[in-house]
């Protein structure tokens, strides 16, 4: 066995050995339920297998804390995005007429341009939907919002710039 | 938030005032001019365009803005708001029209890569890991469900009469619990995850057991096995986990899930591995193992996979 894999082999077995039990309790007392905290640490490990360096790991509690802190998030930010989606077609029953791979086509593109503004205020965030999605006038964003129209184009900029910021 | 090249900052810029709802004529002209200026402004420029068209091109109008306006909850903070969903089974009644509920004597079996969750009559549930079976006889005075092969897991409701799970050498009783059991080839193994169970050899031989201790059963009698780290139930939730076993062991749990012939040669078998894999995508799990051991997988007509060291 090449000197390299065997290294990383070792890490991963000590490192599951020692903190997969661990971490799957300390999701269940966090998340209630047996079966998702055993998915969460399956990805959470998942994640750490895909990690380059492995071996370089000097804090692996930390690491999988912050690793499925991160997932879990992710997953309770997508069930919102999911459920205020459903509510908002079940407000307007015939839009519930579109094809079930539309809905999944919009779901995903929500999802992609939510993870894409996370690092934007909840106003520059709302500035930019406003501006980008219904086209409304900075004078009126301004207006719905309370800040001034040239704080709203610098909202503007903030949201196009992280849209370009990830490469495709 | 990275740099990003000038001309595509400056098309942000001209972009943004564009959209303002005041864009005069005379900043319209000095656009055309920034435009014609260099190659790389029209290309920026068509670039970020692109990039907006392609990002919202399935979005537009105030729902999708509502949508992405919902603020993340904090009832997700509270302890148990997740129990919603994912923890569902699909499953079985076994049951049916005029049936009496006390007594019951079925078979069941599943096939390559199948799982099934069987309700019975008296509250208990049975799921059974694929290629697996089982006999079920409920009569009035005990609750039998006999493994022929594979895996299951069985959810016990306390009744008036015991739960005995039974496999080619020896008797688990429970009155309620939770526990795993798999037949291998000359062994089984028994996991209680819930309550109190007695396992009984064939020479008689008694092994009391409590939540969390597991026992293996052959024709010499019954043993305690070590505590483990993993969860032998994972593969209800389709998981195969793993801490620091040989290949072999680990395609062996593998091979339900497969279909045609999964050959692994003796210097493979001995590798040591140590993770979690997904038993319903098994060519997933295969690259996987490869990508943490120096394995050699060859595949011949989509049913022949043998592995080797490489």
């Amino acid at each position: 066995m090449s000197h390299v894999l065997q290294r990383r082999n070792q890490v991963l077995n000590h490192l599951f050995g020692e903190h997969h039990g661990w971490l799957v309790d300390r999701l269940r007392a966090r998340m209630g339920c047996r079966h998702d905290a055993a998915d969460m640490a399956a990805e959470t490990f998942a994640q750490i297998v895909a990690l380059p360096d492995a071996q370089a790991i000097r804090e692996p509690r930390a690491l999988l804390t912050t690793i499925a802190k991160r997932l879990m998030f992710a997953s309770w930010r997508r069930r919102d995005l999911e459920r205020a989606y459903l509510e908002s077609l079940a407000a307007e029953p015939e839009q519930f007429e579109s094809s079930p791979e539309d809905r999944y086509l919009v779901m995903e593109a929500l999802l992609e341009v939510d993870q894409l503004l996370h690092n934007l205020s909840s106003k520059a965030r709302a500035a930019f939907l406003y501006s980008q999605l219904e086209g409304w006038t900075y004078a009126r964003i301004g207006a719905e919002l309370g800040v001034s129209a040239p704080r709203v184009h610098q909202y503007v900029v903030q949201g196009l710039k992280a849209i370009c910021a990830v490469v495709r | 938030m990275s740099e990003l090249p000038a001309a595509l900052e400056q098309a942000i810029e001209w972009h943004a005032r564009q959209a303002s709802g005041q864009f005069t004529e005379r900043e319209h002209q000095a656009f055309e001019r920034w435009l014609a200026a260099d190659h790389a402004h029209a290309t920026a420029w068509n670039s970020l365009r692109s990039r907006l068209d392609q990002t919202f091109a399935q979005l537009s109008g105030s729902r999708a803005r509502q949508v992405l306006n919902t603020g993340t909850s904090r009832r997700h903070l509270l302890r148990g708001a997740l129990v919603v969903g994912g923890c569902a089974l699909s499953a079985r009644l076994v049951t049916w029209p005029g049936m009496p509920l006390d007594t019951l004597a079925a078979d069941f079996s599943t096939g390559v890569a199948q799982r099934e969750t069987l309700l019975l009559a008296d509250g208990s549930s049975l799921t059974l890991n694929a290629e697996s079976a089982v006999n079920i006889d409920f009569s009035n005075d005990m609750r039998t469900v006999r493994l022929l092969r594979g895996s299951l897991m069985a959810q016990v409701e306390r009744r008036d009469r015991p739960f005995q799970v039974i496999c080619h050498d020896a008797i688990a009783q429970l009155n309620a619990g939770h526990c795993v059991m798999t037949q291998y080839q000359d062994h089984a193994e028994f996991w209680l995850k819930t309550g109190t169970a007695q396992l009984r050899s064939r020479q008689h031989q008694v092994l009391a057991l409590t939540a969390g201790q597991g026992a293996r059963a052959d024709s010499q009698g019954v043993h305690p096995l070590p505590a483990r780290a993993t969860d032998p139930a994972a593969w209800v939730r389709g998981l195969l986990e793993v801490n620091d076993q040989s290949l072999g062991q680990v395609i062996e749990r593998l091979r339900p899930y497969r279909r045609g012939i999964l050959q692994i040669s003796d210097a493979a078998a001995s590798l040591r591995i140590s993770g979690v894999f997904s038993l319903d995508n098994s060519d997933q799990a295969l690259a996987a193992l490869k990508d943490i051991l120096p394995l050699r997988i060859d595949r011949y007509w989509g049913l022949w996979t043998r592995i080797d060291r490489a």
